[in-house]
């Protein structure tokens, strides 16, 4: 099946009588995306469940804002990116109230990619997940949409809203730090 | 069937010293799986979860409304307790101030004689029967009831009488 164009998909949405065709038409060509960038991010199956869920609904209140000014995807990623720092804020703020430590729900998370039956990488791929987890989380976004999404600066610099530049400098210290754990571990 | 990506190729860390760029375009594994046919469902819970918001959007307005009422019950009940308090302060303050029927008049004379010598006796006159309900009352209780008003008058009026025995005589 060929892949609907973003321009068709906003015609569709933008007339009444199409607008839950051309959202599910939306929906089905991004989901896979919009998933695994907040998986990589929450790690946890129902936590990214959840936000894909809410990120698409947010898409569906304000699809009929969007101007052309950016691509619909890069647009959907920031939205999503949105959720998932926010959602990785509260768990965080909650887990530091309840442990007194900072760093409890990243260690949480590290336990919880070993044991959790959705993750079925080998064990580089579980040190690679264990040292994007000692990042801050902004660099390991960074890190995930140019390495794993394969995504253009520029591209990155529309969702996250920072500078080329900085972007780049970023990549450039998270894959060190990377570097630098697996040498260790 | 798991949905994980089969395309991984190893360890796509090496050579990560000399040329990080050389990760970008290389073969990533997805170490992320999810249960079988999630993303055949996700566009229906996504529809489902859409209309559960929209419900509750009207829900929302509904408890909204109620809320609106109850706020303006409270907002009523509020004025209605200032009003009572406010009439019940301004009683209050009237009764606080003391009603010159209930204090006897002889003992105001008594304890201010110089005050009524000031006064000419046709206003202690005045003074006496203004206070009085009723006036017929005093004059039996005085043992005046044979007396008629007209007597009384010209007996009151009388200049040989001193004001301090009619005083001390009530």
């Amino acid at each position: 099946m060929t892949e609907v164009s973003d321009k068709k998909i906003l015609e569709l949405f933008r007339d009444e009588g199409s607008r839950h065709y051309g959202f599910n038409l939306l929906v089905r060509k991004y989901q896979r995306r919009i998933y695994m960038h907040i998986r990589r991010m929450v790690i946890i199956h129902d936590d990214a469940d959840d936000l894909v869920q809410e990120t698409f609904i947010k898409v569906w209140k304000n699809l009929s804002n969007f101007r052309n000014d950016s691509q619909l995807f890069t647009w959907i990623y920031r939205i999503a990116t949105n959720e998932a720092l926010s959602f990785l804020k509260q768990k965080r703020r909650k887990y530091m109230l309840l442990t007194f430590d900072l760093h409890h729900y990243d260690k949480l998370l590290t336990g919880n990619i070993q044991d959790d039956n959705y993750f079925t990488g080998d064990e580089v791929e579980l040190k690679l997940q264990k040292s994007l987890l000692t990042l801050p989380e902004k660099q390991r976004l960074v890190f995930n949409m140019k390495y794993f999404d394969n995504m253009k600066y520029d591209e990155i610099s529309e969702v996250t809203g920072t500078s080329v530049g900085a972007l780049k400098a970023s990549y450039h210290i998270a894959v060190k730090k990377i570097e630098k754990y697996l040498r260790l571990n | 069937m798991s949905q994980k990506d089969k395309t991984y190729k190893g360890k796509p860390i090496e050579g990560l010293d000399e040329n990080p760029e050389i990760l970008a375009g290389s073969s990533k594994g997805n170490p992320f799986t999810v249960p079988d046919g999630y993303f055949d469902r996700l566009p229906v819970m996504i529809n489902e979860r859409l209309k559960e918001k929209k419900e509750n959007h009207f829900y929302r307005i509904v408890e909204l409304m109620k809320f609106k009422w109850r706020l303006a019950l409270v907002a009523a009940g509020f004025v209605t307790v200032v009003l009572v308090s406010l009439l019940w302060i301004s009683n209050y303050s009237n009764d606080a101030l003391p009603d010159i029927s209930d204090i006897s008049i002889s003992d105001i004379l008594q304890d201010n004689p110089d005050f009524f010598n000031s006064l000419e006796e046709s206003d202690i006159i005045n003074i006496i029967f203004a206070n009085l309900e009723d006036e017929q009352n005093f004059i039996n209780d005085l043992g005046f009831s044979d007396i008629t008003d007209d007597e009384l008058i010209e007996y009151l009026s009388n200049d040989d009488i001193e004001t301090d025995e009619l005083l001390y005589n009530l």
